[in-house]
């Protein structure tokens, strides 16, 4: 559930809404700049793919190559709606059980082979069979059966309605050639064969990843540019330096320590900035099976006694805005924080609820914290000192990130601060974290209602319903002390040569936009 | 001196092997394994993935086992493969170790042309104007942070001197005029601390030496002062300086990971860092083990010098 490896680049924010905030903040043009062809894009990258599968990725280094490498059948647009990819159009039954894509006639994989359903059929067939132990196989069991009646058909019968169906397709389903697959014995590790707008021309480990554009792209007119290089600088502000003097064109900063360097570069037209909103939020998460945790009031009470603004600014830089589990960024889902009562700090409140819990005098506890995440761990530091007029110790332990995850998966943690999400439909954010015995509910969180609740939403096709559905829900965790607290949602920068156009940001699969983009 | 040699490489082995079983055990012993750190907190999957995974990446056996093989393959020179990346780890490491080496070579040479003659001078010159400002140079550059003066290099660099910043390591024999475009900073951020330690060690074991009878009886022969201070006097205080650097050497064999990240090096100490982080079993136990050898045998190169630098010093 946590979003610490984000997910391979392929999920996206659901919600027109979401894109009218991060159409405010993208770099006016001042006038349209015609598309051109050819050129070398340098991005600078933190650090180096480890896989140019997507099937089992689970970094952020790779998701970012496997966007222009690969498609799915469908995928997001700017406008976060589900728009065709290679799957020209699609059906989906009156119950919402079978689903029919038609594929675009002529695609062709990297290695000129044209692309079929049957091919289509092997990646899925891959992605769920157990021997590829893929970490996204749990998102396509209600697959029961997958058919392809001719070479541009394939057609995907569920056993049961699943709302997210369209959304786990776009970010998890991608199709390589089966024959290719097949000759490398399904060790595609630092090999590929996808039909992307980009083909793998080289990689030299922990130096850069180039890519050439595809000539036989299913687009007409696309790529724009010759080559795409990944520059690997893992230092933030060597990454600056290096946009400074041109050696690369487009970075991505998510500690916001740099925001103001970044934003000096955008003030001396060195570099456009996008600002954009986090899908992921902020939190400080509970082991409710745990005292004093396994009482809804004693995580209710340090709701109300955290300030979560104090936390934004001391934490995040005052770069981001206070959010619930749905953050601000998917708006269409959002429940304004003006509805969540623990959202104002009230200590007399907290100390009431804490005396019913039977915790008049406070307690003490651990917070797992990891540098790997800054902003987090300096949230448990304040946590640590906004509870204590409550008697409550907090004691920050800091946590190297492999045991920290060990902690994680084995639940031998108290609390724990850390970051959330990566997902763009409720469903995907929820159903595995909060319902009992979920996937990825690491904090043994079990609540009939809630279970209910994510049971019904799931298997609702009406938006409108599901929408009810999921505001019930996140008022519910906010106001009934539910195993998280959230704190807030970052915004990331996306710096970019003023030479490069026509690039279309796209939450969490932010790189797909430089398919489109040309350098002028 | 054969005699010598043989011996100190014979007892290098239990030495190795020590490493070897350290290696193995410390990274083993932390709490997460590479399939754990792979999933992140993403347990999507089942406990028969899990299961599956585990196989897959060998680490369902017992740990004895697991480190036979591991020792039995270094025996026969096969460092293994990188769990994670699947790239053979004497690949990964080959070309880390070259431009760790490089950077190390490169450092040494900047401190010891900075460092030596400096000291000399300001032990001639004690308590004069120029001695009082060299050392509070050296006590500078023992005092800043390397990955601070790096970072403020690359940022002066990118500002005034756009044309010397370079991000994209090139191999020396790609090109070595960008070669060294890459280098210059980081060894000179690696060899300006470095030439601190040095200055002050030089300095002190000279001012030990220059009072010394048999520089009294040189220059009395008429001897150039030059003369006396290069073959009489440095040349007896060099062996603490030569002591100094080959432990310098070996520390920075194991790779500056704090410069490498700051220049965007691809050196043995990002590599080791992130594998550790991932897990990377065999890498991990691989590149101790080689850099371990790798100290030894600068090890026995420094006591050698000795025997060249004194001809006093005699090992049998």
């Amino acid at each position: 559930m946590i979003g610490i490896f984000r997910s391979s680049g392929r999920i996206a924010l659901i919600g027109a809404l979401a894109v009218a905030a991060l159409l405010g903040t993208l770099p006016a043009q001042a006038h349209p700049v015609a598309a051109a062809n050819g050129g070398t894009l340098t991005i600078g990258m933190t650090s180096d793919a480890l896989t140019l599968d997507p099937t089992v990725t689970t970094d952020e280094a790779s998701g970012p190559i496997e966007d222009l490498l690969f498609n799915s059948l469908v995928k997001f647009n700017a406008k976060v709606q589900i728009v065709p990819d290679l799957a020209s159009r699609w059906t989906i039954s009156g119950d919402g059980k079978t689903y029919t894509f038609y594929l675009r006639p002529n695609v062709t994989f990297h290695d000129g082979s044209t692309m079929t359903s049957s091919d289509v059929a092997a990646s899925l067939a891959r992605l769920r069979d157990p021997k590829t132990a893929s970490p996204w196989a749990s998102f396509f069991t209600t697959v029961a059966s997958v058919s392809t009646p001719n070479a541009t058909t394939i057609v995907m019968k569920l056993s049961q309605p699943y709302a997210p169906f369209l959304a786990v397709i776009a970010s998890f389903l991608t199709v390589s050639s089966a024959k290719f697959v097949a000759a490398h014995k399904g060790k595609l590790t630092r090999v590929e064969d996808g039909t992307g707008p980009f083909m793998l021309k080289s990689w030299v480990p922990n130096t850069a990843i180039t890519l050439v554009r595809n000539p036989h792209y299913f687009l007409a007119g696309l790529p724009h540019l010759d080559k795409v290089v990944y520059q690997i600088i893992p230092a933030d502000a060597s990454r600056i330096a290096a946009l400074r003097t041109g050696q690369i064109q487009f970075a991505a900063f998510l500690d916001p320590i740099y925001f103001p360097q970044v934003q000096q570069l955008q003030k001396a037209g060195q570099v456009n900035v996008l600002h954009v909103l986090d899908i992921n939020y902020h939190l400080l998460g509970f082991n409710t099976k745990r005292k004093p945790f396994n009482n809804p009031l004693v995580r209710l009470a340090l709701s109300y006694a955290i300030d979560r603004n104090e936390i934004l600014q001391a934490a995040g830089r005052g770069q981001g805005v206070i959010s619930g589990l749905l953050t601000p960024a998917l708006q269409s889902w959002t429940v304004p924080i003006s509805e969540y009562a623990p959202y104002k700090v009230n200590l007399a409140k907290a100390r009431a609820l804490l005396k019913q819990a039977g915790y008049p005098n406070g307690f003490s506890f651990d917070i797992m914290a990891s540098h790997y995440l800054p902003s987090d761990f300096t949230a448990a530091e304040i946590i640590q000192q906004q509870l204590k007029p409550l008697g409550i110790t907090a004691r920050v332990v800091p946590t190297e990130w492999g045991v920290y995850v060990h902690k994680w998966v084995v639940r031998d943690f108290d609390s724990f601060t850390g970051e959330n999400g990566d997902w763009t439909d409720p469903d995907l954010a929820m159903y595995a974290a909060l319902h009992t015995g979920g996937s990825t509910n690491a904090f043994q969180y079990s609540d009939p209602t809630v279970d209910r609740l994510l049971d019904q939403a799931r298997t609702t096709t009406s938006t409108a319903q599901r929408k009810a559905l999921y505001d019930r829900l996140q008022l519910y965790l906010v106001n009934n002390g539910g195993p998280m607290i959230y704190t807030y949602a970052s915004y990331w920068d996306y710096a970019m040569s003023p030479q490069l156009h026509g690039y279309t940001y796209i939450p969490r699969s932010s790189y797909q936009g430089l398919a489109e983009s040309w350098l002028q | 001196m054969r005699t010598y040699i043989i011996s100190r490489l014979l007892l290098a082995v239990p030495t190795l092997f020590g490493v070897s079983v350290v290696a193995f055990l410390t990274i083993h012993l932390i709490p997460g394994n590479i399939v754990e750190v792979m999933l992140g907190t993403r347990t999507d999957v089942t406990p028969q993935q899990v299961a599956e995974l585990n196989r897959l990446y060998g680490i369902d056996t017992p740990l004895w086992r697991q480190y036979l093989l591991w020792a039995g393959n270094i025996l026969h020179a096969d460092l293994g493969f990188s769990l994670r990346t699947g790239l053979p780890v004497v690949t990964l490491l080959g070309s880390a170790l070259g431009v760790t080496a490089e950077l190390t070579v490169l450092a040494v040479l900047i401190a010891l042309l900075v460092a030596v003659p400096a000291g000399v001078w300001t032990a001639v010159r004690r308590n004069g104007p120029g001695d009082v400002a060299a050392r509070l140079l050296g006590l500078l550059g023992l005092s800043i942070p390397a990955f601070w003066l790096g970072t403020l290099l690359i940022l002066a660099v990118s500002i005034y001197l756009p044309w010397l910043s370079s991000f994209s390591f090139v191999p020396f024999l790609q090109s070595p005029a960008r070669n060294l475009e890459t280098m210059i900073l980081p060894a000179c951020t690696l060899g300006l601390g470095l030439a601190s330690i040095i200055l002050r060690l030089t300095r002190s074991a000279m001012l030990e030496v220059l009072h010394k009878d048999y520089l009294r009886t040189a220059r009395a022969k008429g001897l150039r002062g030059s003369r006396v201070l290069a073959k009489h006097a440095l040349r007896n205080a060099l062996l603490p300086v030569i002591t100094i650097v080959g432990l310098q050497i070996g520390y920075l064999l194991g790779g500056a990971v704090i410069i490498e990240n700051v220049f965007t090096l691809p050196g043995v100490g990002r590599l080791v860092v992130q594998a550790i982080e991932q897990r990377d079993y065999p890498l991990v136990q691989s590149v101790v083990f080689v850099v371990a050898a790798l100290v030894i045998v600068v090890n026995l190169l420094v006591d050698l010098c000795y025997a060249w630098v004194d001809p006093r010093i005699r090992y049998s």
